[in-house]
């Protein structure tokens, strides 16, 4: 069933696309591109809807349910639940698309695993799965699984004369590219003292790298060259919707006053959250929406209130829901 | 537990699913998975499965295992040969054993090759060649030194077939070459249209070579020149390794047909079709041929097409039979047993199951 409906076609259009280039490498790269074009939409709902509830998670009313229900969890989610539907954000929304995508992946994965057969049982397979007459198995095997230095099939090493050791490059691209990704599409810390969101992806960024590294450089290169491709068509989709947040990748400034500060990530605003916290539950215009781009005006009541996409979608002004 | 606690713990569960998932898809992205192979003295079986086991012909226990535990990187499926002094199995790690067959210790390695072997060497006179996945075919001298190679443009699945000063190699660059056995140098090449998983045939006066290719057809070339002397179609690809009995040719194919083809002309005799792929390379006892179906069905034919007897195995079966007097060793994938040995008449003798 999942063969038949996910991996088929998909071995069908990668090896269609190898047909049409002869090259293993560069149909893998469009392959990667042409899968990420279809699922497009579906990222996009997914990068809004999570940008959404970043922002929702700023909102004064949410800071203040977290305040006060922290010792029920049961109420909380009861409260947290009122506050979506009263901001029309629905919480599925962020996780739907990432659970239809997940087959889709898994399914672009396993076909390049087995697009790239290298033993008899696995090209057996192969040839089993080819559409006949939609594709000439004749003229399509043996696959060219050479790109650029790099055996497909293999694990990759760049073995260069003077050192007599093979250097993982791709596992090193694929690292770098990883770490990149996760700081760039890092959302902003909602500035509040130990933000469990914040926390999770601060470990996401540490340990996805490396993770995705270990898999580039024990797999065959043909997968590493798949996660790098990915990793750079994650990034670029994120430029494109205008999402990344560079301040994460960026060497951060010394605070040169109190005006003149960032607190983007959440380990550099740790610091002056003591200090914004009771500004920030005292003044109940301001709300918090204001961390991101200037936490010194989080603690006057001076400072503008955001406005937040989620809540304009409806719902009334903070002040009537100030519980 | 704290909230943030059984985040994180979430987390790097997540994580740890997410790379078994992934390490678990790519089984076979890096040479795990193939069916074993098998070759066989009047004493002993020579059983490669991940690693190399002895087994005793006469009651199928292991004598000895080589290496004791299986090396993820140095995974032994090629069919072994079998010398008096010495067994000859090359690795998916791309090194040529040779390996003392009493003791199942290590005698030497010839480490040149940048690819995995896939073929089963072939020993002639004092010659040893081994065809690599890296393209090229290495010859070597008893003792493991390289005397010549040939490279060719795609990995080579199967190993040559010699004869008198000739070696003939067929590679996955849908060619076949014609090598001296001497220095390998070049003497002809054909262009067989499609590639080859099987080993190519020689013809009992050496004067045809028969090679099946993935273009449903089986071509006979003449050896003093590679010109095609004939070409027959199959019905669908052609993986079962042919072979030859008084002038006729016998194999199997993916959609599961039988074939006997009179060598001399290519012409049909006879065709039986079982109830799966025949994958497996058939042979040849006293009283009949024995063929596999990849679904476990083992069946002996009579010399003119009729089942003699037919037997199932639970498992696939995709390795070539090894006939040894009246014996026929089984190899099975995905099964209980790894090994069954069968009679002529269909009873088994004996079966492998590995301890667990």
């Amino acid at each position: 069933m999942w063969d038949a409906i996910v991996i088929r076609p998909f071995i069908n259009v990668l090896l269609l696309i190898y047909q049409l280039v002869g090259n293993f490498g560069i149909a893998i790269i469009l392959f990667t591109l042409l899968i990420r074009l279809i699922t497009y939409p579906l990222n996009a709902s997914q990068i809004k809807s999570s940008t959404a509830m970043t922002e929702l998670q700023k909102d004064k009313r949410y800071l203040d349910i977290q305040e006060k229900y922290k010792g029920d969890k049961e109420k909380l989610a009861q409260e947290q639940m009122k506050l979506y539907k009263e901001v029309g954000y629905n919480p599925m929304s962020s996780c739907l698309p990432s659970l239809l995508q997940f087959p889709i992946i898994i399914g672009l994965y396993q076909a390049i695993i087995r697009a790239m057969a290298s033993t008899p049982f696995d090209m057996l397979n192969l040839t089993r799965h080819v559409y006949k007459g939609f594709l000439n198995i004749e003229s399509l095997i043996p696959l060219n699984n050479q790109f650029l230095w790099m055996d497909l099939g293999q694990p990759e090493r760049l073995q260069l004369g003077f050192i007599n050791f093979g250097i993982p490059v791709l596992a090193i691209v694929v690292v770098v590219t990883s770490y990149m990704q996760s700081k760039l599409m890092q959302p902003a810390s909602s500035g509040q003292p130990g933000d469990q969101a914040a926390m999770m992806s601060n470990m996401m960024t540490i340990y996805m790298p490396f993770l995705m590294g270990y898999l580039a450089l024990t797999l065959a290169s043909g997968l590493a060259l798949y996660f790098f491709v990915s990793n750079v068509l994650s990034i670029v989709q994120y430029g494109i919707m205008g999402k990344l947040n560079w301040d994460n990748l960026l060497p951060k400034k010394r605070p040169a006053g109190p005006a003149g500060s960032r607190t983007v990530n959440s380990k550099a605003a740790a610091p002056k959250k003591a200090a914004t916290k009771p500004a920030a539950t005292k003044s109940k215009p301001a709300g918090s929406a204001s961390t991101k781009t200037n936490p010194a005006k989080t603690t006057t009541t001076k400072a503008k209130p955001k406005k937040i996409e989620p809540p304009q979608l409806k719902g009334g002004s903070k002040e009537d829901n100030e519980p | 537990m704290k909230e943030s606690n059984r985040k994180i713990y979430l987390v790097l569960s997540l994580i740890i699913i997410a790379s078994l998932a992934l390490t678990g898809c790519s089984s076979g992205a890096t040479s795990t998975n193939n069916w074993p192979g098998v070759n066989a003295d009047s004493e002993t079986v020579y059983f490669a499965n991940t690693t190399l086991l002895s087994l005793r012909m006469a009651d199928g226990t292991v004598k000895w295992q080589y290496p004791e535990k299986a090396d993820a990187k140095h995974l032994l499926y090629s069919p072994p040969v079998v010398l008096e002094d010495k067994i000859l199995v090359g690795d998916y790690g791309g090194v040529l054993r040779s390996i003392n067959p009493n003791t199942g210790t290590l005698l030497w390695t010839f480490e040149e090759a940048d690819n995995r072997y896939i073929a089963s060497p072939v020993v002639t006179g004092d010659q040893i060649f081994a065809a690599s996945m890296d393209g090229t075919l290495y010859a070597l001298n008893q003792n493991g030194v390289l005397q010549w190679k040939f490279e060719t443009k795609a990995g080579l699945w199967v190993g040559p077939v010699a004869n008198g000063d000739m070696v003939y190699q067929s590679s996955m660059d849908k060619k076949l070459y014609a090598l001296k056995k001497s220095d390998g140098s070049l003497v002809w090449e054909a262009d067989m249209g499609a590639a080859s998983v099987t080993v190519p045939v020689l013809s009992e006066d050496a004067s045809t070579l028969y090679v099946n290719t993935f273009s449903n057809k089986i071509i006979a070339l003449e050896t003093a020149t590679g010109k095609v002397k004939w070409e027959t179609p199959t019905n669908d690809t052609v993986w079962s390794q042919p072979f030859l009995v008084d002038g006729l040719l016998y194999f199997g194919d993916n959609a599961g047909n039988v074939y006997s083809l009179d060598a001399s002309t290519g012409s049909v005799k006879w065709t039986i079709t079982l109830t799966g792929a025949v994958i497996s390379g058939g042979v040849a006892l006293a009283d009949g041929l024995v063929f596999t179906s990849e679904n476990g069905e083992v069946v002996m034919l009579s010399t003119d097409g009729a089942k003699v007897w037919t037997r199932t195995i639970t498992g696939q079966l995709y390795s070539n039979l090894v006939a040894v007097e009246d014996r026929v060793l089984v190899p099975v994938m995905k099964g209980d047993q790894l090994l069954v040995c069968f009679d002529s008449n269909g009873n088994q003798v004996w079966t492998y199951t590995p301890s667990k």
